[in-house]
């Protein structure tokens, strides 16, 4: 009887299929316009995540460039709705590979790129904020293609600072090397995490090798013969969330660049770092994979891998909508 | 009544095994996470204490364990109480605490759910937390199932995701101090190995509505989970809810096969 089981499940898919696809367009034609970037919302995310899925066969010039569009079309709403930090991750480490291309490009106004940990570029082309000063990360920060190499600490995480440059005083203009180790707290700045694989669960293991090897070396130079550790949440904390890494977001938005392969499409996390999503409202509607139209969706027919897509202000308008709406209890 | 009352029941039974059947026909997750969320709000909405509420999310807990089990699911892993929910009130948490020691005893009770379908319970998370009257029950219950070898019930309690990587790291450092391993030695399989559960969930199920993974099981979910978001609240929980979250599973391992 199990031939009868498939068949009547065969059936069944079938039919789900039909009401799901039913249920896209309804929500498709039913739902409301979102709220301007600008628009006073109850609550604002002070940090945002954007999650771009890229299908592992389908990365290609064209998913590249959907990539880097989304990066700085997101990066530009999220200024303009008052975010004051960006995070974006993909699988393929494609953005991170790219981050020269996002630097040079990215405009946010009237503010310019700064590399976290680029001593050398262009201080000299730059006016900084004469108080405070611009955080110096010294080698923080690698440079994509060396995320394998951990041994400095390095958590593959790619850090560009977007100062708001102050008008120019005639007798007071001042161009100098920062010094400082603190970020800039300037309220108008930006921040803008770029992550890959390397910034996710290996860099929790890389973290745990430096431990290792610190009370190793601890252990050589006092000749103790036994040494056991003892690690808090906070000590981890301090590190992952640290400068050479990122803080949690509060809220995390899925766009996929590749067609998905199934509607309705559930939620998944595709190796985003684990430590700093504990509390990340997550924007993502199963039945509404943004941007893409489903209404010439063929289940029978193999997905065009070519087609890519890049990320939609109504849908991140209304993932800060929703955001605006969720409730937080904390565990009480 | 009661003999209507018997058809009935003999009646659903049938119907949901023969519903459960059909689903088992096709790819089945073999390790099934949920967060039991939406046990006040559900009291609120029916105008019942709390405690009602934490009760019927028991009840819940029970009827998808069942489920999950006739359909061929080998684990079921439970976000019973976050080491985060000691802030709520203490008459609440003093609740929650005497329904953990009821229960405990009451699942695995001779010819019980656990003992019927051959599951182990394992206690996962900071049980020195728990009080000592909880602690015993866990104890007991964990040795009275610990020769279960079809399936495995993980109650997470109490628990959060953080503690867990933390406590998986500083493990894995020091059975490497102790073996004199090298540094460049430890890989994520060393973390995967001193977690509290072993394997990461197919599926992921939060209910009431919230969006969020609260400190659950975040090394486990971060990669090929897939994580279901309903608005039903926990107590409401069913097999009419259950049913799309198998069939999304079942498109997805189909759409991957070669």
């Amino acid at each position: 009887m199990s031939w009868l089981a498939s068949l009547v499940l065969w059936v069944v898919h079938l039919v789900y299929s039909l009401v799901t696809s039913v249920h896209a367009l309804r929500i498709s034609f039913a739902k409301s316009i979102p709220e301007p970037l600008s628009a006073h919302r109850r609550r604002v995310p002070e940090h945002l995540a954007l999650l771009l899925v890229v299908d592992d066969e389908a990365v290609n010039t064209k998913s590249i460039a959907c990539c880097l569009k989304s990066v700085r079309n997101a990066a530009a709403w999220a200024k303009a709705a008052g975010v004051r930090r960006l995070t974006v991750y993909d699988r393929q480490s494609i953005i991170t590979k790219e981050f020269r291309d996002i630097q040079r490009t990215l405009d946010l106004g009237n503010s310019s790129a700064h590399l976290a940990g680029d001593t050398d570029s262009s201080d000299s082309d730059y006016e900084y904020p004469l108080t405070p000063p611009l955080s110096d990360e010294g080698d923080s920060t690698p440079l994509p293609g060396t995320g394998d190499d951990l041994t400095n600490q390095h958590f593959g995480v790619v850090t560009l600072h977007f100062p708001e440059v102050q008008k120019k005083r005639p007798s007071s203009v001042k161009r100098r090397r920062a010094k400082s180790t603190k970020e800039a707290s300037n309220e108008r700045s930006f921040v803008l995490h770029l992550l890959s694989p390397a910034s996710s669960k290996v860099a929790i293991t890389a973290m745990a090798r430096s431990v290792l090897r610190g009370v190793k070396e601890t252990k050589g130079q006092i000749g103790t013969s036994s040494k056991t550790v003892n690690l808090s949440t906070g000590d981890i904390n301090c590190v992952l969330e640290g400068p050479h890494g990122f803080p949690s977001p509060d809220l995390m938005v899925v766009h996929y660049v590749s067609k998905p392969k199934q509607n309705p499409l559930p939620l998944e996390l595709h190796g985003f770092p684990p430590w700093q999503i504990r509390l990340t409202e997550i924007s993502h509607d199963p039945h509404r994979p943004a941007s893409w139209n489903w209404s010439g969706f063929n289940p029978f027919k193999s997905r065009d891998l070519s087609t890519a897509s890049e990320l939609n202000e109504l849908d991140f308008r209304m993932a800060l909508d929703d955001y605006a709406l969720a409730e937080m209890r904390f565990g009480k | 009544m009661s003999l209507f009352r018997q058809c009935y029941d003999w009646l659903y039974t049938q119907t949901q095994d023969t519903v459960l059947s059909v689903l088992a026909a096709g790819p089945i997750p073999q390790h099934v996470a949920f967060v039991m969320d939406g046990n006040r709000r559900y009291a609120r909405r029916k105008h019942a204490k709390v405690q009602q509420g934490h009760s019927d999310g028991f009840l819940a807990l029970r009827r998808m364990l069942e489920i999950c089990l006739k359909l061929g699911v080998r684990c079921v892993t439970a976000y019973a109480f976050s080491i985060e929910n000691f802030k709520r009130s203490p008459e609440e948490v003093g609740a929650l605490m005497s329904l953990a020691e009821e229960k405990l005893q009451e699942l695995c009770q001779h010819g019980g759910l656990l003992q019927q379908h051959g599951v182990r319970l394992n206690v996962l998370g900071r049980k020195e937390l728990l009080p000592e009257r909880v602690q015993i029950a866990a104890r007991r219950a964990e040795e009275m199932t610990r020769q279960n070898d079809r399936a495995i019930l993980n109650l997470c309690m109490p628990y959060t995701s953080r503690d867990e990587i933390t406590t998986a790291i500083e493990s894995t450092i020091n059975d490497a101090l102790a073996e004199d391993r090298s540094p460049a030695s430890l890989s994520e399989s060393d973390i995967d190995d001193h977690l509290m559960t072993s394997t990461p969930p197919d599926v992921l199920v939060r209910t009431s509505g919230v969006k969020r993974l609260s400190d659950f099981l975040l090394w486990q979910c971060c990669e090929d989970t897939q994580i279901q978001f309903t608005a039903t609240y926990w107590p409401d929980f069913g097999l009419l809810d259950f049913i799309p979250i198998i069939l999304d599973y079942q498109r997805k391992v189909w759409s991957r096969a070669p």
